[in-house]
């Protein structure tokens, strides 16, 4: 088999006049089909060497490379891996995008076409396939595939010479992948990580406020997809960087003048909350499977109940959201806080004119040791409020080795955030479970739930509680091996103060 | 692999028109099929558009079947290949004798075939030589088309007499007419006193018709040009014998 890309809107008719003097080429049958790449906003799908493609609105095809793994009946509704019948593209989309939606992400017309070619005696010498993509803005991309018969690789050859002679030079390669592309696919793929582009000697005040501003515009990007529902990540991405942003503004608030940090502090405050209700019916939502699992079957008509509810309440509380979001006075207080974050430095403190690199360095291991002392004060009669506090401060260290991670040796810093996930997964789930036992408590107070959703609620907060505590009483172990000397000699070997930096 | 050979020491009989639509029933029927042809005029190959090859390779094809497996090209249809004549097979005898006298020299070099194919068909010449006794070995079943006449008939015993003479199982011979002219009384009474003889011939006959004839002007089976002739169903319905005999 040998492919060819022939440029043109009248590629066949061009091979047909060039292969005239020795062959005949003829169609035997032609397709017309709409071809539409599914994925989702980050392009996980595509990022990972394959492809999800809906043909003609009806099969949806799942491709690594070349090779076809998966190929069903569809329908235009589905959008989650949880909506997909039973079978293997159900894995191969749970393992890619998770809550993710996979959502039209390119759309363009393919056309099939197979033909044969004879020799002079009408016998036929090789089939032939084409594909030609035409996409919204370029001219089709055509792929030309030409298959001898068994017996007939010279011809196959002298075909080849034949084009070669005209300039068409075989192709290699031509996977589904690289010809929409070619077609005018956009494939804009946003690192995992935003880089700063920070240099080891920026004054801290600006290289701050230009992180900041810039993790801002990250999260409204976000704020498309948050509009259009298109799946709870958005939301979640959103919140994510505005509380990043926070965090390191807080972090190097002796940076900034008081007037400025102020003013920074309440606009990032309201534009988080913004989200907060949304996303706890989210995080609730998300977590149907584990919960219906969680309680004996008699509970499961009542929960059914209760998340009827809470997901016509959700549907209320999106819409509030995006009235709000997309409200005028928001995003003018956006533009506002952008705006704040883009204006020079005031150099107002003594801070905000040292290179940030060592200060970095120094904020690590001070937020290292305080974590440490906080969390060793812990035992298993302190209270949970402690236990919250150290969550935070645990978040607030790795916000800030990873925010940073650019000004450090490669790999360094992602070998201390590996060390500081198992506290803080431990800190996570503890909290996560204590959030949703507040959030199902408050909502067993708003009155008007049955019977059966009143003990649903009872289980599930029974439940949490012993699954929070469980979590509480690793606390204490996950610290200890944290504070562990081999751990904070990696931490002084990488942050301790350099003193040619000094 | 099953091998089949479509053979007669008579010239004329519709030798060739049953292997091409032999072949290409058996391909249809989802059998990967190789029509080999042994007969050096090189008829089944001219209906197919296969040309002869040019390189003189008769001395190699009793070496190896890698040999055989060079010259193999597709026809047109899905399932079928074939293995286009060369003149040299006229000289299969001496060739033959070259590579020792055992009989099953040519079985020998069809069974390295037998990953790729279900069926083998030969289109034989007509001969009573070495070459025909090669093929009396190698094949499982040897149509033998015959049309109802005297001459055919003569053949036909000559034939039969031979296996019983050399020993070889007259099992493999399945005989049916070809070129049954219904309105010829001679036809008829033939084809009566001779399915009385010999009682392997099947009930289907295939009749006299210009669609055979015409084989050679579409250089195709007939079931490409003349899909509803009672010549194509004929052909059909003695592919369905051959399957029955062979595969089930």
């Amino acid at each position: 088999m040998k492919s060819w890309k022939i440029a043109g809107e009248t590629h066949l008719a061009t091979l047909t006049e060039l292969l005239s003097a020795d062959f005949q080429f003829s169609i035997e049958h032609s397709d017309q089909l709409q071809l539409t790449v599914l994925d989702d906003f980050d392009w996980h799908i595509w990022r990972s060497g394959c492809l999800l493609v809906r043909r003609a609105e009806r099969q949806l095809q799942f491709y690594r490379g070349r090779d076809l793994l998966a190929e069903l009946e569809t329908s235009p509704n589905w959008r989650f891996w949880w909506q997909l019948p039973k079978g293997e593209l159900v894995g191969l989309v749970q393992q890619r995008l998770g809550v993710r939606a996979f959502v039209p992400r390119y759309r363009c017309q393919l056309v099939t076409t197979a033909g044969v070619i004879r020799n002079d005696d009408e016998k036929i010498v090789a089939r032939l396939q084409s594909r030609s993509f035409f996409g919204a803005e370029n001219g089709p991309v055509n792929s030309v595939e030409i298959v001898p018969l068994r017996g007939y690789q010279k011809d196959l050859q002298h075909i080849s010479r034949i084009l070669g002679s005209a300039g068409i030079r075989p192709a290699t390669g031509d996977d589904l992948r690289s010809l929409l592309l070619e077609s005018g696919m956009p494939v804009s793929v946003l690192p995992a990580k935003p880089t700063f582009e920070l240099a080891a000697q920026e004054l801290a005040e600006s290289a701050v406020l230009r992180m900041a501003a810039l993790l801002v515009e990250l999260a409204r990007q976000q704020e498309a997809g948050l509009l259009a529902d298109i799946d709870s990540e958005f939301t979640h991405q959103y919140r994510i960087n505005i509380r990043k942003a926070r965090s390191l503004l807080s972090l190097f608030k002796k940076c900034l003048s008081a007037e400025r940090w102020q003013r920074l502090k309440v606009a990032l405050k309201e534009i988080g909350s913004a989200t907060n209700l949304l996303r706890d019916l989210d995080v609730f939502l998300l977590a149907h499977d584990d919960y219906v699992n969680m309680l004996p079957e008699d509970f499961t008509p009542g929960l059914k109940q209760l998340f009827d509810r809470i997901k016509r309440r959700r549907v209320q509380v999106l819409k509030q959201t995006v009235t709000r979001i997309s409200s005028d006075a928001y995003q003018a207080r956006t533009a506002e806080l952008l705006d704040l974050l883009r204006a020079p430095a005031d150099l107002a403190t003594r801070q905000a004119g040292l290179p940030i690199k060592p200060l970095v360095s120094k904020k690590v291991l001070s937020q290292y040791r305080q974590l440490c002392r906080d969390g060793l004060a812990i035992d298993s009669r302190t209270a949970d409020e402690a236990v919250h506090a150290l969550r935070i401060e645990s978040k607030k260290l790795r916000y800030l080795l990873e925010l940073f991670a650019e000004l450090y040796p490669k790999g360094q810093i992602k070998q201390l955030v590996a060390l500081l996930k198992g506290l803080q997964d431990n800190l996570g789930r503890f909290n996560d479970f204590s959030v949703q036992a507040e959030f199902l408590r408050e909502y067993a107070q708003r009155g008007r739930l049955s019977t059966a959703q009143q003990a649903g609620i009872s289980g599930l907060v029974a439940v949490l509680f012993n699954r929070q505590r469980k979590e509480r009483s690793q606390v204490e172990a996950n610290i200890a091996t944290f504070a562990a000397a081999a751990v904070a000699g990696r931490f002084q070997q990488l942050f301790a103060a350099d003193p040619q930096e000094k | 692999m099953k091998i089949v050979a479509c053979y007669s020491t008579k010239g004329g009989v519709g030798k060739t028109a049953s292997s091409v639509n032999l072949a290409y029933w058996a391909a249809r029927s989802g059998y990967k099929t190789l029509l080999i042809d042994l007969d050096p005029q090189g008829a089944s190959s001219y209906y197919f558009r296969i040309k002869p090859t040019e390189k003189n390779w008769g001395k190699r094809f009793l070496k190896a079947y890698g040999q055989v497996l060079k010259q193999i090209k597709a026809s047109d249809y899905e399932n079928l290949d074939l293995v286009p004549a060369h003149r040299s097979f006229r000289h299969f005898d001496t060739l033959l004798d070259a590579v020792g006298k055992r009989k099953n020299r040519l079985r020998q070099v069809l069974k390295g075939l037998k990953d790729e194919y279900d069926l083998v068909l030969l289109d034989c010449p007509p001969t009573f030589s070495r070459l025909a006794e090669n093929i009396f070995t190698a094949a499982d079943l040897i149509l033998v088309p015959v049309i109802p006449t005297t001459l055919s008939e003569r053949s036909f015993a000559q034939l039969n007499r031979f296996f019983k003479e050399k020993d070889y199982h007259h099992k493999k011979l399945l005989p049916f007419f070809t070129m049954v002219d219904i309105r010829k009384n001679l036809h008829r009474e033939t084809a009566l006193s001779m399915r009385k003889r010999y009682k392997r011939f099947p009930k289907y006959a295939i009749p006299y018709s210009t669609d055979v004839e015409k084989m050679g002007v579409y250089r195709a089976p007939i079931d490409i040009f003349a899909r509803r002739s009672q010549a194509n169903s004929s052909y059909r319905a003695i592919w369905k014998v051959v399957e029955t005999t062979l595969f089930h």
